[in-house]
């Protein structure tokens, strides 16, 4: 096993990619074990080859039909209508923004992308330090995984076998916190060091501003009613519900919204496509690595080996967060997701750990680990909207990340808060 | 050289319509299924519409493979390359090449692997569209043939344009 973890190791240090480097990684192993290597397409074959899976890309194209076809926009000024009387409010406005994003998209690059594009120069008009502006929104672009929909509760659901629906209720909650303790932060920092304007608070015509913003948004906001009402209330599963949202956000940027036209739609497509195609490849070499671990009983020596180390699940779980944000700073989050999943899901339930809830544990880690530098897909894109360097993007960061991994340690030591909604 | 990389950029964007449409195909299978199952029922009308899922989940694996294919030219599939580009210039260039030197070797090794698995399909048929497994099989070594095409493709258009190989998948076009 030292065997086939180092030789991954070192493939992922000479930047072969992950999915590959899981590939090979296995090769040895199966040949000395005299497997026949017909045995690769079969098992690569058999995880593509998945009803569930198909969300994955249905959820991408969803956040970006959204992204493109003025959902976004509509739900952003909704937000900022509803918040410009606070100081801070326009940074307030990227989280609250982003949690409305994050229930039809499930994707937190998405969110990211396209909340920052849009909040991000405003947010300059009002004087906000960029690099402030950047850490709101790569934080609050984490969302898009936590609060369901979520591709992220997909792969996981897929690769660990527990059930999707029940990770997606799971999420809600949590989300709910990280995104009020996130516009609580916002609205601290920025009242403390002056950023940003607010408006004078004057009854009626903040009623007025929220009242026609939320009329312009009323069909975008019916989407997540649909999407979670349908999955929550067992009508849809989640692949059923990513392909109606996909129509209905279809629909409305086409004739209502008109902000596409048929000609765009082919590029959006395939953005979404290879977008996801380069994700759901690692699921299927994850696959053959699986398949080699199982061969070598990996989970059950690992599990072994930490029930010496402690037999506390408390302290399992604060071992399994530090080494998970250890893990996210350098990897990928789906990534990290394919390749430990399998191995922690079943050592988790050996102490006692409800699959769900361990579920969102690995996933909010993670999700924080697009946050985290020197790798995460969310500073890349903030940094980038903003036109500033990571260094930069660092200092405002740390605030975000303490809140963040405060929200870690509560999902982690109140169970509740993922498993109250399950029946 | 320049001409072979611009015929091979010409074929991808050929590709690339494919998987966007590919993607359609999946959306459209599976709205289908979903409208059979709830509209249709409620209204009275019982038909159902199993090929939907087979050929949403057959379509939906040829994605993969020729969206990976494509994510290729530009260095899209995701690795860790903040090791490579933190080495000094010289090491982490060579290192970068021969991890797209052994991506190579595997691809054919794909490839290999892969059309014995075609020859195996043949003898499969799906349960519900009734068409032979190698359809669906072929996926993988044309996919990893597109992945060889577009690693040499990567590595000419980066040696031509005399840039650093680490830095390609930054300049992957807005997608």
């Amino acid at each position: 096993m030292i065997g086939l973890v180092s030789s991954l190791l070192v493939l992922f240090a000479i930047s072969v990619p992950i999915a590959l480097a899981l590939g090979m990684a296995s090769l040895p192993l199966l040949i000395g074990k005299g497997i026949p290597l017909i045995a690769v397409p079969q098992v690569v074959f058999e995880a593509l080859d998945s009803f569930t899976l198909m969300a994955l890309p249905l959820y991408v194209l969803a956040g970006r039909l959204m992204q493109f076809g003025g959902i976004a926009e509509r739900l952003v000024d909704l937000a900022k209508a509803m918040l410009n009387w606070v100081r801070g409010g326009l940074g307030a406005a990227v989280v609250l923004t982003s949690m409305m994003f994050a229930t039809i998209s499930g994707s937190s690059a998405a969110t990211a992308a396209a909340i920052g594009s849009m909040l991000i120069p405003e947010m300059e008009k009002q004087k906000y330090p960029r690099p402030f502006s950047a850490a709101t929104t790569a934080s609050s672009g984490e969302l898009g995984v936590i609060i369901p929909p979520s591709v992220a509760m997909v792969v996981y659901g897929v690769i660990t076998g527990v059930s999707i629906t029940d990770l997606f209720i799971a999420g809600f909650l949590p989300g709910l916190m990280i995104g009020t303790s996130l516009i609580a932060t916002v609205i601290a920092i920025s009242m403390i060091k002056g950023y940003g304007t607010r408006e004078a608070f004057v009854l009626r015509p903040y009623i007025c501003g929220v009242w026609s913003a939320l009329k312009r948004a009323l069909l975008s906001l019916f989407l997540p009613v649909i999407i979670l009402g349908g999955i929550f209330g067992g009508i849809f599963t989640a692949t059923e519900a990513a392909v109606v949202a996909v129509f209905y956000a279809l629909i409305i940027s086409l004739f209502v919204y008109r902000q596409i036209i048929f000609r765009d739609l082919p590029k959006i497509f395939a953005g979404a496509a290879v977008t996801s195609a380069v994700v759901m490849i690692i699921v299927a070499f994850a696959a053959m690595f699986a398949f080699a671990l199982h061969l070598l009983r990996a989970p059950q020596i690992i599990g072994g080996l930490l029930t010496t180390l402690t037999s506390d699940p408390m302290m399992f779980l604060l071992l399994v967060n530090v080494f998970l944000i250890a893990v996210g700073m350098f990897m990928e989050t789906f990534a990290a997701i394919i390749i430990l999943g399998p191995i922690l899901a079943p050592i988790a339930a050996s102490y006692g750990i409800h699959p769900v809830h361990f579920g969102m544990i690995m996933i909010v880690n993670l999700a924080i680990g697009m946050v985290t530098p020197p790798v995460g897909v969310n500073l890349f894109i903030a940094c980038g909207i903003a036109k500033i360097t990571m260094e930069q993007l660092i200092r405002p960061l740390v605030v975000f990340l303490v809140v963040l991994i405060g929200n870690l340690m509560l999902i982690t030591y109140v169970p509740a808060l993922s498993l109250a909604l399950l029946r | 050289m320049r001409q072979i990389v611009s015929a091979i950029d010409m074929l991808n964007k050929g590709v690339t319509l494919v998987v966007a449409g590919l993607l359609m195909v999946v959306c459209a299978a599976v709205m289908w299924q979903v409208t059979v199952r709830f509209a249709l029922t409620m209204v009275g009308i019982n038909i159902s519409a199993p090929w939907t899922e087979e050929l949403a989940r057959y379509s939906l694996i040829w994605m993969v493979f020729l969206g990976a294919g494509v994510g290729v030219r530009h260095a899209q599939m995701i690795a860790l390359e903040f090791g490579v580009r933190a080495l000094p210039d010289r090491l982490g260039i060579a290192m970068r090449y021969a991890a797209i030197a052994l991506a190579i070797a595997f691809f054919a090794l794909l490839i290999w692997v892969g059309l014995k698995f075609v020859d195996l399909g043949r003898s499969e048929t799906s349960p519900v569209l009734g068409i032979t497994k190698d359809w669906v099989y072929w996926a993988m070594p044309f996919g990893a043939a597109l992945m060889i095409v577009n690693s040499l493709a990567l590595v000419a258009d980066t040696v031509l344009q005399g840039r650093d190989i680490r830095f390609s998948a930054d300049l992957a076009p807005e997608a």
